[in-house]
């Protein structure tokens, strides 16, 4: 009797780039909604989600578990969208960009009650510097832990609470007071 | 507090892209082109990177370092320097230089008729057009060709060709003075087998070391003693015999013992003719006595204008007022004598440009603008042409 050997399964090469492509496909919708809701507008979200994956074109294929992708592509917005708010609060106390208007965030999906809201957090978050503003929305908006937040924004807990704590205190008296 | 962080993540969760599939591909196909030109930039980067380091390695290999004489095709020399290089002849038949002590490195245009003789003590290197180092050490002379080829003579014998890449040594035989430095002003049309001395041919090929291979260009050669044959001289490990005290200054000086030459010469007086003249100043100047060979340079100026070293004794002159003597005044006169001996000479050019560097020294900035004209006039594109303007204040038009 002759064995024949049949292969169980047989792979297909994977084109160059497939790594990328897949994760593009699968999270940068993701990806588009974390840049939106912390920068608080929908004009560059598509630069800021092409940055992401253009940075992470090295990095990905090198990640073994892919449970970690999302995170990692989370953490990469974080950073590429704080640069964008600092550049942008340079500008404005340069005079060169205008304060947050509400024509920036349409938001069709909400309630006029919600845009409201969001339209008087965003005013008010403006005129934060980009680490407090970015570490308060992490944790209100976006409802990360504290622990995830302070590693999203580099920094330890403690600096972490503090700012969120510098933002949350004046969110709070404008909204109740 | 719960209630507004509650109604704060629940307006948040409404901010949402809203693309359309065909709107996400559209943006996923832009970030495959980014990432395209992102590759193809890196890559160009790197490229260009690489190209500036490969340069920028060669140029530091090729660098010429140290003491450096250039020889123009049109006969002029331009010494970098190197105080122990000192011009023997130079006329339109020939160039003569002596590599008194030391090292230097020459780079020498294509002459046409002219010789242009490199000595160093009884070698002779003869040029074509070619780029190398001579270099007289303790107990050797060393020839190392960087580029071209040179012909190399021990006491008028050709012994062999150094091509580039190749170093010849002479033992310590060679760095006694020859006859080829004892007549500098005779140089012979038929070449250096013209010039043969009275001596047999195993006496002649006593101070070759032999040819080795240069291991880089610009990195230090192999040292190497060719004196494997008891008959041809002194070993390597030997210790070198100190200059007998009663020994001439003249072959104290040949020999590079320049602060024996020195205390040698306090006891005589050199010769009132040209050559004895420009040694005693040579021993003067390399033994650090610079003020001493004022006077020897300045008689051989005065008493000898016609002779055919009278233009590089006032040369001399002035490098060694404005270089070692601060006295720029007097060095600009000196320029401009050696100019005056010899105005289409080939020291014409480097004299008016020293000129414009010691009146601008001595604050006569109107007479170095109008000697900087001139220079750039005669000679725009001459190798000292930016120093010139430098020095003169001539704006670039």
């Amino acid at each position: 009797m002759v064995a024949r050997i049949i292969p169980l399964r047989q792979e297909r090469p994977r084109p160059p780039g497939s790594d990328i492509e897949r994760a593009f496909q699968t999270w940068a919708p993701y990806v588009a909604g974390v840049a939106i809701r912390l920068m608080g507008r929908d004009q560059d979200v598509e630069d800021v989600v092409q940055d992401v994956f253009v940075e992470a074109m090295r990095t990905l294929a090198t990640l073994r578990d892919p449970a970690r992708e999302k995170a990692w592509l989370a953490s990469v917005a974080v950073r590429l969208v704080m640069r964008r708010l600092r550049r942008r609060r340079i500008a404005r106390l340069l005079g060169l960009a205008e304060t947050w208007d509400p024509s920036w965030l349409q938001a069709p999906e909400a309630d006029p009650e919600q845009r409201a809201l969001l339209r008087q957090v965003y005013r008010l978050l403006d005129d934060f510097p980009a680490n407090e503003r970015i570490a308060w929305s992490l944790r209100y908006l976006e409802g990360e832990k504290l622990e995830d937040v302070a590693a999203l924004c580099g920094c330890s807990l403690a600096t972490a609470k503090r700012r969120i704590s510098a933002v949350q205190s004046v969110i709070e008296e404008a909204l109740h007071g | 507090m719960a209630d507004l962080a509650s109604k704060l993540k629940s307006a948040a969760s409404r901010l949402e892209p809203g693309w359309s599939e065909a709107a996400l591909q559209g943006l996923a196909r832009e970030t495959s082109r980014r990432l395209v030109r992102r590759r193809r930039v890196t890559a160009a980067v790197a490229l260009c990177a690489g190209v500036l380091l490969l340069v920028g390695v060669v140029s530091l290999v090729r660098a010429p370092a140290g003491p450096r004489v250039e020889v123009a095709s049109t006969g002029e020399v331009v010494v970098h320097d190197a105080p122990s290089v000192r011009t023997l002849v130079i006329d339109d038949a020939e160039t003569r230089l002596e590599v008194v002590a030391g090292a230097a490195r020459f780079s020498v245009e294509p002459q046409g008729p002219r010789r242009v003789v490199v000595l160093a003590g009884r070698v002779q290197v003869d040029v074509v057009g070619t780029v190398f180092v001579v270099e007289r050490r303790a107990r050797e002379v060393r020839v190392a060709v960087d580029e071209g080829v040179v012909r190399v003579s021990f006491d008028g014998v050709v012994q062999r060709h150094v091509r580039a890449g190749e170093v010849s040594l002479f033992d310590e035989a060679a760095l006694a003075a020859g006859p080829a430095a004892e007549r500098p002003n005779e140089p012979t049309a038929a070449g250096v087998e013209a010039a043969p001395r009275d001596t047999s041919a195993a006496e002649r090929e006593a101070g070759v070391a032999g040819v080795v291979p240069s291991p880089a260009p610009g990195s230090r050669p192999t040292e190497r003693s060719g004196a494997s044959n008891p008959a041809r001289g002194p070993k390597a490990g030997k210790k070198p015999q100190p200059p007998a005290p009663d020994a001439p200054w003249r072959d104290l000086a040949a020999q590079g013992a320049f602060d024996e030459a020195w205390r040698a010469l306090q006891a005589t007086t050199p010769r009132d003719e040209p050559d004895d003249l420009l040694r005693a100043a040579d021993v003067a100047r390399l033994s650090g006595h610079a003020a001493a060979a004022v006077a020897p340079l300045e008689r051989v100026v005065e008493r000898f204008p016609g002779d055919a070293r009278a233009p590089l004794a006032a040369f001399t002159l002035g490098r060694l007022f404005l270089e070692d003597l601060g006295a720029p005044a007097r060095a600009a006169t000196a320029f401009e004598r050696a100019r005056a001996l010899a105005p289409r000479g080939p020291l014409a050019a480097d004299a008016l440009a020293r000129e414009v560097e010691a009146l601008a020294k001595s604050d006569s900035k109107a007479r170095a603008l109008e000697r900087a004209r001139q220079y750039l006039e005669l000679w725009p594109r001459g190798p000292r042409a930016a120093a010139v303007r430098q020095w003169g204040g001539v704006r670039e038009e």
